[in-house]
């Protein structure tokens, strides 16, 4: 496990926490750890409070290892700081965009 | 706050009801549709042999389409079949043709009758009388000869969980009142029939899972719009109601530590008053919601089963075994 990401740790605590497994893999899909539905709600809901990041049930699909759903938090906690740069009048011209 | 005892078999649940929060409508939607495309996703292919599953769109007044799935199950083309209309639940302001997907497919399957479950539009966009017109119109159009579904017109029952059991019970008094159809049985699965919060259990249960108090103010909140101070008629709140006599007979399903528990009491006994046959149902230890959460607990398959003998007693339908 990477623990010198912090997003990846602290999922892997979230996780541990709900799931009340010893051997816990950042690696391998919640649902082979013994993951169903409820507990997956439960998760989401705990991602929420603790990062502000809202998942869908679809990315979470997609995504379903704590290091592959590490990613997409950290993108959606990204866009507003990248929004900001892109707003630059000398970087990005309006009238170019569609 | 009251001594929750629950039954054994549901505590993990029970724990893990999320308790979304309906101040917004919008979000408790977005979560309340997550959950069910989550559950959908994960409770892998659930047993459809033996049914036609099919979507139909029934046309509005205004040129759109209400959006139905019918469950029919394999029968004689020539005989009529019964037809239970069915109402999700999800507070009036969530939930689709997925959320009761699984109990559609039973009830359809071991009742022996066709099931359609109907998209009605939600609050709140669409707040009262929305709802139960939608389910109105869909009923009539199913009932009629345009649905090709061979419906048996003298066996029509309508039903619905949580507000879905609302606009259930709006529904037998929209028929009584309005000309039909005669309706042989309304099924209520812990049905949300008054606005006015007076009963103990929706006092008490501030913090019970699946459902709260608090909650249920935000629901009427949406679902009646801000200016309903007077004059709520009784098809937006069917305890107003003043009169139940000549009601479809009924089946009620309570759960024990619900909000809305009570309020089912007390529309059951004054159904019993009105003269109507009505059955009750108390499953003790359980929550709003606990037979979709724990379909295979054994409360959860006595509750199905109860619903299955009324169904089939209502469309005189013999039981199998």
């Amino acid at each position: 496990m990477r623990t010198d990401d912090p997003t990846v740790h602290k999922l892997s605590e979230l996780w541990t926490s709900l799931s009340g497994g010893k051997d816990v893999r950042s690696d391998v899909s919640f649902i082979d750890q013994g993951a169903d539905s409820l507990l997956l709600i439960t998760l989401l809901s705990e991602i929420e409070s603790e990062f502000d990041a809202y998942i869908e049930a679809e990315e979470l699909l997609e995504n379903p290892t704590i290091e592959s759903l590490a990613r997409v938090i950290e993108r959606k906690l990204e866009p507003s700081d990248a929004r900001l740069v892109d707003r630059r009048p000398h970087t990005v011209d309006p009238r170019a965009s569609p | 706050m009251t001594d929750v005892r629950l039954d054994p078999e549901l505590l993990r649940a029970a724990a893990m009801q999320p308790c979304e929060d309906f101040t917004d409508p919008i979000l408790a939607r977005r979560a309340f549709d997550r959950a069910t495309r989550l559950s959908r996703a994960l409770r892998g292919n659930i047993d459809t042999a033996g049914l036609d599953i099919a979507a139909r769109s029934i046309p509005r007044t205004d040129g759109q389409t209400i959006e139905v799935r019918t469950y029919s199950p394999d029968s004689d083309p020539a005989v009529p079949q019964p037809l239970l209309v069915y109402l999700h639940g999800g507070a009036f302001v969530a939930g689709d043709l997925d959320t009761e997907h699984v109990r559609c497919v039973h009830l359809a399957r071991e009742a022996g009758c066709i099931v359609a479950a109907v998209a009605y539009r939600l609050a709140p966009e669409h707040p009262y009388p929305t709802p139960p017109e939608d389910c109105m119109t869909a009923l009539r159009w199913l009932i009629g000869d345009e649905s090709e579904l061979n419906v048996d017109r003298t066996r029509v029952a309508v039903g619905g969980s949580s507000a879905g059991g609302t606009l259930a019970a709006a529904i037998a008094l929209m028929a009584r009142d309005g000309g039909g159809p005669a309706l042989a049985l309304q099924l209520l699965l812990y049905p949300v029939l008054d606005d006015r919060a007076r009963t103990h259990s929706m006092r008490s249960f501030t913090d019970t899972p699946g459902w709260t108090s608090q909650n249920n103010v935000h629901m009427w909140r949406h679902y009646l719009g801000r200016d309903h101070a007077e004059a709520i008629s009784p098809y937006a709140v069917p305890s107003r109601c003043g009169d139940l006599r000549g009601l479809a007979p009924a089946y009620i399903l309570l759960a024990e530590f619900d909000p809305l528990r009570d309020e089912g009491i007390s529309y059951a006994s004054r159904l019993l008053a009105a003269g109507v046959p009505t059955e009750v149902h108390l499953f003790p230890g359980t929550f709003h919601g606990f037979d979709v959460a724990v379909p295979d607990a054994n409360v959860c398959r006595r509750a199905m089963r109860g619903q299955i003998a009324a169904l089939q007693r209502a469309f005189r339908i013999p039981a199998a075994g």
